[in-house]
């Protein structure tokens, strides 16, 4: 008997099931398929994640102790003599991003909402010019920050860094604020309005603490972007080999430190890169967990 | 109203203050498009009264010109007026904000602040108007939770987060934040849409309580809902032209029982929508 005849004789019910089991085993195979994918791509993204930060960790850890979060540089003359510390660094990253961050919050506060109450085509064109910041490289901003300032002026100071990283933070930090409130559903703007609120009240109590969390990420993303920067600032901050905690004086950041360091001839100073990307990287998460322990208690305090 | 706390003897019923609302003529327009035409009709004070008719009869579209939630919409055209205690809610001596104090809302889907405990949803009115007095905050609290049935299940989790209420729970809360800026109508659109039976019956019974205090208005698409909460009635249908308009007006008994229009009956038998 032919397969057809077979088929033809087969009540719809049979046809069904056959049909079911048939393109179950089908299923079955993809299903694997797609899994064993799935593997390879956790296995691409983790390896080099695991990669990098073992890295980091290995190398770095032996260099954090007290002398170096506390010392200044000292410019070694042999392969042994010691090379001090990098308090100069971590003031300097923390003048220079710590300043950025201050003006950057209330900035990307103005500019968000602005856009967000504004619907014309000027606040589209001026969204759109934004986000053609969020990708620019880097060093454009350290270049036009140097030409207004360092050109002029003739002297390096700190807070030019700051205004350069401005330009790294505010577009980053505005596009995810600006993606935070729209995503605030409609009908919590209205049961606000609908209470008697004015526009601005339902702004800050109910648009912007509903929205807190996405917001809050979007910071912390522009600010740990800003904290690795090398380029903006290298043009404009100069550099010392002491903590000058005065934003109108030279500074230098960990991550031109690690660009000063890293091409040195003493082994001392490259290793002691490590310990810069390694100390980065413990900033970059305690801010990490400050936010979500601020996120948790904001939450907790409002229910 | 005052917000003074001294002087409010009773604090667990919110004072009856129902307002007679009167729409004369009112038709909605977006963007050019009518979306309803020429409707007038009565709203009695310390009623309930009900809109029915099917999708697109332009229900939601009149609720929402009752407390101007058309001026968010630019495209928005309302004309025609609407009344409350005789005085023209478009006028320029009227204040919004004050407007919407006075004519609260209830949504189709529960809609607390999620940002908000459960007390503080419940006083959210008050704190967006500048009440500060922590004691008549508390008081308000109560006086409309209890209002709104929902202060026994609630009194001991009010620093809860709102959503951990359920959804029927969720709009009591609602409705309990209309109630405590004490409003004279409350608009509610189809509030018992996306709750059970049990949930639908609970706000049901409410509105029975809550119209010996205020003035209510129902868009429901459920009719066997319409019969049992409304003492008036309005049928809405969509025209030839997309546009609804009122077929009919009257107390809900005779809306049910012996209609003037055949499409009315029609629709009250089911026939269509």
């Amino acid at each position: 008997m032919t397969v057809a005849a077979a088929i033809d004789q087969m009540t719809p019910r049979e046809i069904i099931r056959r049909t079911s089991q048939k393109s179950g085993q089908r299923r079955q195979l993809l299903s694997n398929l797609y899994f064993a994918v799935l593997t390879i791509a956790l296995l691409v993204i983790f390896i080099p994640l695991y990669g990098v930060l073992s890295t980091i960790v290995v190398r770095g850890y032996h260099s954090l102790n007290w002398t170096f979060l506390t010392a200044n540089p000292i410019p070694p003359t042999s392969a042994t003599s010691p090379i001090g510390g990098v308090a100069n660094a971590i003031d300097g990253t923390l003048e220079v991003t710590g300043i950025a961050v201050l003006l950057a919050v209330p900035l990307t506060i103005l500019i968000s909402v602005a856009l967000f109450e504004t619907r014309n085509r000027l606040a589209r064109i001026v969204e759109q010019g934004i986000e053609i910041f969020v990708g620019m490289p880097a060093i454009t901003f350290g270049l036009f920050i140097a030409a207004i300032t360092v050109s002029v002026t003739h002297k390096f100071e700190a807070w030019y860094g700051s205004m350069a990283l401005l330009f790294i933070v505010v577009p980053v930090a505005t596009v995810n604020m600006i993606a935070a409130i729209r995503s605030v559903p409609q009908t919590l703007i209205e049961a606000g309005l609908g209470l008697g609120a004015r526009p601005s009240r339902v702004m800050m109590r109910i648009i912007l603490p509903t929205a807190l969390p996405r917001i809050l990420t979007g910071f912390f993303l522009s600010v740990s972007r800003a904290l690795g920067e090398t380029a903006p600032v290298l043009f404009v901050i100069g550099g010392v080999l002491v903590p000058s905690f005065n934003p109108r004086l030279p500074a230098t950041t960990l991550p031109t430190q690690i660009y000063a360091y890293f091409g040195s001839q003493f082994e001392s100073q490259v290793q002691a890169c490590w310990g810069m990307a390694l100390l980065l990287v413990i900033i970059v998460l305690f801010f990490n967990v400050l936010s979500r322990i601020f996120l948790a208690r904001s939450k907790k305090a409002n229910g | 109203m005052s917000l003074s706390s001294t002087e409010h003897t009773e604090y667990t019923t919110v004072s009856p203050n129902g307002q007679r609302m009167r729409l004369d003529d009112v038709s909605v327009a977006f963007a050019g498009r009518m979306a309803v035409r020429n409707v007038t009709f009565d709203v009695e004070p310390l009623k309930v009264t009900s809109m029915i008719g099917p999708s697109g009869s332009g229900k939601t579209t009149l609720l929402r010109a009752m407390n101007r939630m058309h001026d968010l919409t630019p495209s928005a055209k309302v004309s025609g007026s609407i009344t409350i205690d005789g005085v023209d809610i478009f006028d320029k001596s009227i204040r919004l904000t004050d407007l919407r104090t006075r004519i609260g809302m209830v949504f189709q889907r529960p809609n607390p602040f999620p940002s908000m405990s459960i007390f503080e949803n419940a006083v959210a009115g008050l704190r967006f108007i500048g009440v500060k007095d922590k004691k008549f905050l508390a008081e308000s609290a109560e006086r409309s939770l209890r209002a709104a049935a929902l202060w026994d299940s609630v009194k001991d989790r009010l620093q809860n987060a709102a959503g951990t209420l359920s959804g029927g729970e969720q709009q009591r809360l609602c409705i309990a934040r209309s109630l405590a800026v004490e409003p004279e109508v409350l608009l509610m659109d189809e509030p018992t849409a996306s709750l059970d039976p049990i949930a639908t019956a609970q706000i049901e019974e409410l509105t029975q309580t809550l119209k010996q205090i205020l003035t209510i208005v129902i868009v429901t698409h459920n009719m066997q809902q319409a019969s049992r909460v409304s003492d008036n009635c309005a049928f809405l249908l969509m025209g030839d032209d997309m546009a609804g308009e009122l077929i009919e007006f009257g107390e809900t008994t005779k809306i049910f029982t012996n209609p003037n229009d055949p499409r009315t009956i029609d629709y009250i038998a089911g026939k269509f929508g």
